[in-house]
């Protein structure tokens, strides 16, 4: 959506912003004062549907100068240091750790902050000598983050082998409960240990991360790749260009039938997202010389070749419950095979559109955009009627198994990226064992991610990334807080009441 | 096969009955009657007397030609009608044939390591059960079995042989009349029976001050336990928190503190036997 001239006013005077917030948000608002009519050559047409809210563009701005998402191998630095930045090869774990923070300020993102930071335990491991001081360091790096990297999408990921740097990683996340850095355990129960698995759901009961992704699953779909952002799959030494989205819930809104909507709206609009994104992706390539000019790309930690863009989705439950209505059935999305039946002829109508369109320079994923399931923003109005991804609405979730058997169904159409969260009682603790049961049963129906809480902690996941409820408390009392995604949080909350979703207990 | 069999509840994931997610299938109907019942609604069933159903507060329950009828639908699951129920019953029970039944495991079969059939007291229904037992089992699942001991074990056996074990209480030993209406030592015999076969996962007992031999009791099962270490014994603290009224003012002044209840661990430890689990 493009920024009025009085935004920078409003920005400027805010009483509940940091400075460095206002400064993001000011870069933000000249990025999209400018018209993509003229900047990327958009048409009428395609700007008709941004306008009318049923594709979001989520504030990318229309000069787009670098890669919504970065997934920096970091290997490369281990190996050869970085000479643009002029440090060595580490020998040693502060060497290592320093190294990691310097280059981690110059990875930029759609939101100017990282949203990956690397397999934190296979960097750290070679360099564990001692395990109580190097305990200490590596506590200190993880905090050190989450107070200059104030965005929890921000992304580390672990596994999938047990490593003493892994144990001592989910140590201290226990003991720092931060909502920065996020956290993903690679799964796979092939190469995982036991043990480690458990110690990760403990910790993730404990301070809502890691979560889990299905490494099997994504390494066929995706190759080698980093879990990034939210849950976002996608591939390592690239990323993604951009990440647009539908919202499906919004697009309902015009539709007479269920064939009208999805023979006649979902194409129209679809194929008009897909040439967006095409502009986008041709000016980053072609005319912002981000990949000739950034020491990432010189230096190998990224290549423009291993880039994809995310083809995002909100709102499955709102299009299939406005659906079921007009077809006059009391059911809604989550328990009604009906409605079941109806989100996958959407998605799978999406998935072929989606197949068909060639897109430019987009090789590691073979010329085509991959589907997302986008958890959700509050950029309009229009997203208090677009559940988050393929999502069953909170309140309207059918029992445990259920919600899982239901929503594994959804997870094989979006290969960079989907995922689900259940908040559990306390009385898992004890029985770490079900737990696992439970996350390897859903990896089983097809699960790409999921992730747990206990209901009652402070941290909590508001869509993909986690927030403090005090913090976001603060916020909705009118007070500057740290994070930007603790201002995301507040907003999606009063949106889609995220922190009240079910409490799993045994009874 | 339109036999069918009458069901407490259905918890589709549980975690306390027995190692990993199960799930735990209450059948209705136990012959014993013990003081610290937690859900004494499963020993009777509901007789119809209609008592319930003028006290339902969102109507969920009616009552037609002499039968109690529950809708499922009306009911915010308060449970005045258990509280109110003289007769250690419950209205809501509800009766399942095998394929039922199997319909319900199947669809929770992938995040379940097995099925646990608790009560009640389901050796009761060893006909209805070795049947469903066979069929769980042929799912890849296991079983198991939550039982108080007091069955005839050769009537039994053809449930025993299609499960994988028993989470056997023993309640007590010499004072196992006054605590559950129950007389003899069926239960201690059946404990050494089952062990000989490896079918026991877990032995368990309920403690409580007054009404029961604990000494005696632990004694008793750890002598059993002898030469089987991978048979754990579980020790639960009695409370009163969710029992009816009357049971509560019977059993209230027993229940023990948090260090007398420890003491018992201590007491397990000092004898030498150490594969327990303390629930407090």
């Amino acid at each position: 959506m493009r920024s009025v001239l009085n935004d920078f006013a409003l920005t400027a005077s805010a009483t509940n912003m940091t400075y460095q917030q206002k400064l993001f948000s000011m870069a933000n608002i000249g990025e999209r004062l400018i018209d993509p009519r003229e900047s990327l050559g958009y048409t009428d047409e395609e700007m008709k549907y941004i306008e009318n809210d049923m594709i979001c563009d989520l504030n990318e701005g229309y000069l787009p100068y670098r890669p919504r998402y970065i997934v920096p191998d970091y290997d490369i630095f281990i190996k050869n240091g970085c000479k643009f930045l002029d440090i060595k090869p580490p020998i040693d774990l502060d060497q290592l750790l320093d190294g990691l923070l310097i280059i981690y300020g110059h990875v930029p993102s759609i939101t100017s902050f990282p949203v990956y930071i690397g397999r934190l335990d296979q960097l750290i491991d070679p360099f564990i000598r001692d395990e109580a001081s190097d305990y200490v360091k590596i506590k200190r790096f993880l905090n050190h983050i989450d107070k200059t990297i104030v965005d929890s999408f921000c992304h580390g990921n672990i596994g999938p082998h047990e490593t003493r740097a892994g144990h001592l990683i989910l140590k201290a996340v226990i003991e720092l409960q931060n909502p920065t850095p996020n956290l993903t355990l690679l799964y796979d129960a092939s190469l995982t240990s036991k043990d480690f698995a458990l110690e990760a759901l403990r910790t993730c009961l404990l301070a809502a991360k890691p979560s889990f992704s299905n490494q099997v699953m994504y390494q066929k779909d995706v190759g080698n790749h980093g879990i990034v952002s939210c849950y976002n799959a996608l591939p390592l030494g690239g990323g993604a260009y951009t990440l647009l989205r539908l919202r499906l819930g919004t697009m309902v809104k015009k539709a007479t039938s269920t064939e009208h909507f999805i023979e006649t709206i979902l194409p129209k609009v679809a194929h008009n997202m897909a040439t967006m994104m095409d502009k986008r992706v041709k000016y980053m390539v072609e005319q912002s010389h981000f990949f000739e000019t950034s020491f990432l790309s010189k230096e190998g930690f990224i290549s423009q070749d291993n880039f994809t863009a995310m083809f995002g989705i909100v709102g499955l439950a709102d299009a299939v419950n406005h659906l079921l209505k007009l077809e006059n059935i009391e059911e809604t999305f989550g328990q009604s095979d009906l409605g079941d039946e109806l989100g996958h002829k959407i998605l799978s109508t999406l998935e072929h559109i989606v197949s068909q369109h060639e897109a430019p320079y987009l090789q590691r994923t073979d010329g085509h955009y991959l589907l997302h399931a986008q958890v959700g923003a509050d950029l309009s109005p229009e997203d208090k009627d677009n559940t988050p991804a393929h999502r069953i609405k909170v309140g309207q979730e059918p029992i445990l198994p259920l919600h899982l058997t239901q929503s594994a169904t959804f997870h094989k159409y979006f290969k960079s990226g989907t995922g689900d969260l259940f908040a559990f009682d306390q009385t898992y603790l004890d029985h770490l064992e079900a737990l696992l049961d439970i996350i390897q049963g859903s990896f089983s129906e097809g699960y790409r991610y999921i992730t747990t809480y206990l209901q009652n902690s402070d941290l909590i996941r508001v869509t993909g990334y986690l927030v403090k409820r005090s913090d976001v408390e603060r916020f909705n009392n009118n007070e500057v807080v740290l994070r930007d995604t603790d201002i995301f949080g507040s907003g999606t909350n009063n949106n889609a009441n995220v922190f009240n979703r079910q409490t799993r207990t045994f009874e | 096969m339109n036999q069918k069999i009458l069901v407490n509840q259905i918890i589709p994931f549980s975690n306390v009955d027995g190692e990993g997610n199960r799930c735990s299938i209450f059948v209705q109907g136990c012959q014993l009657n013990c003081l610290y019942c937690h859900n004494s609604e499963t020993i009777q069933k509901c007789r119809h007397c209609g008592i319930c159903v003028e006290h339902c507060p969102s109507k969920a329950l009616s009552i037609e030609s002499g039968l109690v009828l529950y809708n499922e639908k009306s009911c915010t699951r308060c449970d005045k009608c258990i509280m109110i129920c003289p007769f250690q019953s419950t209205p809501k029970a509800k009766a399942y044939t095998l394929d039922d039944l199997m319909v319900l495991i199947k669809s929770y079969r992938p995040y379940i390591r097995g099925v646990t059939l608790s009560g009640g007291e389901p050796t009761l229904y060893t006909d209805f059960l070795m049947g469903l037992c066979k069929k769980i089992r042929s799912l890849g699942l296991t079983v198991y079995i939550d039982s108080n001991g007091f069955f005839d074990f050769e009537a039994t056996l053809p449930l025993i042989n299609n499960i994988d074990g028993f989470l056997l209480d023993i309640k007590a030993v010499d004072n196992i009349e006054q605590l559950c209406g129950v007389k003899g030592q069926t239960h201690l015999i059946n404990l050494e029976k089952l062990l000989e076969i490896d079918k026991v996962i877990e032995v368990r007992t309920v403690l409580l001050n007054k009404h029961m031999d604990q000494i005696n009791t632990l004694n008793k099962v750890v002598d059993r336990l002898k030469g089987y270490n991978q048979v754990p014994y579980r020790l639960i603290r009695a409370h009163v928190t969710g029992l009816k009224k009357a049971q509560a003012l019977l059993i209230g002044d027993a229940i023990m503190k948090d260090e007398e209840f420890l003491a018992y661990g201590t007491y397990l430890s000092q004898k030498g036997f150490h594969n327990f689990k303390l629930q407090r």
